[in-house]
């Protein structure tokens, strides 16, 4: 099987073309013993997500083999995976979350997962909503603002942050 | 303003980037609408994420492409790659995340090429002395050795385990008692009995002798000391091979403290403790 026809089999969902790319992922995942909260699992389902973007946006150029590539998206994302993770951590452990009284232990369960989830989300969103977000969140510029910078409209600000929502709330529900 | 004109405006309230008016709208509805809280919660976690994220970044980390071509040797520039050996050096989080990435690499090919090397040195020392029926005698001997060591090697060496308690002093001698019962099949080369006694302060090991249902005592060569400790319990572990369960019947355990001198010296008398228990089938079963 051509590494052409593999990728057409797997954007077409064929279960077999899908086990053969989950194969050669599972191969780099598997050297190693996950600890500290990071599950084998999620480093696939990220990195089968990649993959499916940079398929249909055509990324791979075919310059080396689609096994070194897959293997080699799959290395970026358990570094993405890990420092999630970390960051995760790191915010939990932090004041930001501490616990109310009256908050069930299941509610803190789910703010947890909550947290690592959007630190994996953010790394896999498109370029232009991880842009928008730098821009509302970490330069604190207003929608009037980042409409001059980028020359449009302040409504189309708006609906751009809310389609940014609506690929995060997408890609939430392939991985998680 | 309408709630779905709020909803917009929330990623910028959660920034704190709305003028005083909408920021003020906001803060009268929200009390009010589940559907602005939940999108505030999302807003709030998308904020932290990016913040996170972008803090990290900004603190001269390499980017994960850049571990993966430092790892793979592909980084040309020579000022470059020593600016990544000097940050791996002194950035523990990057060092660790470089080490499971090497992790993930098959055997290097250098060592790959030289295991590889080694087989066809043998293969070629053997080449001359490779005759046309080797492979069919090999099999054969092969085959004859699996022959022979199924035929001739004894039964697998399998254990039976129970745990003991002793026999109360002070108990109704009417009062019904059911007894652990211990079933020695015939695979079974030997027998692990655990043994709860009262915690001993005056000895640190224990005699053992076995009564068997015929009221043959033996008393068994080793003395035993308890495997642990506990504040209430010492627990003794024995193993005993099938011989010593020849009949089936009923069976007592004794253990019984070995005194020390000081103890002996004292007047005081060791205390036996009785573990009786079923054996429902023996060798002569």
């Amino acid at each position: 099987m051509s590494d052409e026809e593999i990728i057409r089999g797997y954007l077409e969902g064929n279960t077999k073309d899908y086990g053969v790319i989950v194969g050669w992922i599972r191969e780099v995942v598997n050297t190693t013993l996950w600890v500290e909260g990071v599950a084998a699992d999620d480093i696939i389902s990220d990195t089968t997500y990649k993959l499916l973007v940079n398929f249909r946006a055509y990324r791979f150029k075919y310059q080396s083999s689609l096994k070194t590539y897959v293997q080699k998206i799959t290395r970026f994302t358990i570094i993405d995976t890990i420092r999630s993770h970390k960051r995760a951590r790191e915010y939990l452990s932090g004041n930001n979350l501490q616990p109310l009284e009256n908050k069930s232990p299941l509610d803190i369960f789910e703010d947890e997962e909550e947290v690592t989830i959007f630190n994996r989300i953010f790394s896999l969103i498109n370029e232009q909503c991880r842009q928008l977000w730098e821009m509302i969140f970490h330069d604190l510029l207003s929608y009037k603002e980042i409409a001059k910078k980028l020359n449009i409209s302040e409504a189309a600000v708006k609906t751009k942050a809310f389609r940014c929502k609506e690929e995060a709330i997408e890609i939430r529900k392939k991985i998680a | 303003m309408t709630v779905s004109h709020l909803l917009k405006l929330i990623p910028f309230y959660s920034a704190k980037t709305l003028d005083a008016e909408e920021k003020k709208a906001i803060d009268e509805e929200l009390p009010k609408s589940r559907e602005l809280q939940e999108e505030l919660k999302f807003w709030q976690r998308a904020a932290h994420a990016t913040r996170s994220s972008v803090e990290f970044l900004r603190h001269g980390h390499p980017s994960p492409e850049e571990i993966v071509d430092y790892v793979e040797e592909n980084i040309r520039n020579i000022q470059t790659r020593s600016t990544a050996e000097k940050h791996f050096q002194e950035c523990d989080n990057c060092r660790q995340e470089l080490e499971i990435i090497k992790e993930t690499y098959p055997i290097p090919q250098a060592s790959r090429k030289k295991e590889s090397s080694i087989i066809a040195s043998v293969l070629q020392y053997l080449k001359p002395i490779k005759p046309a029926y080797a492979i069919p005698a090999v099999a054969v001997i092969v085959i004859c050795t699996i022959i022979v060591v199924s035929e001739f090697s004894g039964p697998t060496d399998k254990h039976a385990a129970l745990t003991l308690q002793y026999e109360p002093q002070v108990r109704d001698p009417n009062a019904k008692r059911e007894l652990p019962t211990l079933n020695v099949e015939d695979n079974i080369t030997a027998v692990d009995l655990t043994i709860m006694v009262p915690a001993s302060v005056d000895s640190t090991r224990y005699a053992l002798s076995l009564i068997s249902p015929s009221g043959i005592g033996t008393l068994l060569p080793d003395t035993l000391q308890p495997s642990s400790y506990h504040q209430a319990f010492d627990t003794l572990n024995v193993v005993l091979t099938r011989d010593h369960f020849i009949d089936k019947g009923n069976y007592q355990l004794i253990a019984t403290e070995v005194l020390t001198p000081t103890a002996i010296s004292l007047g005081l008398t060791p205390t036996p403790y009785r573990c009786p228990f079923i054996v429902s089938s023996g060798i002569s079963k």
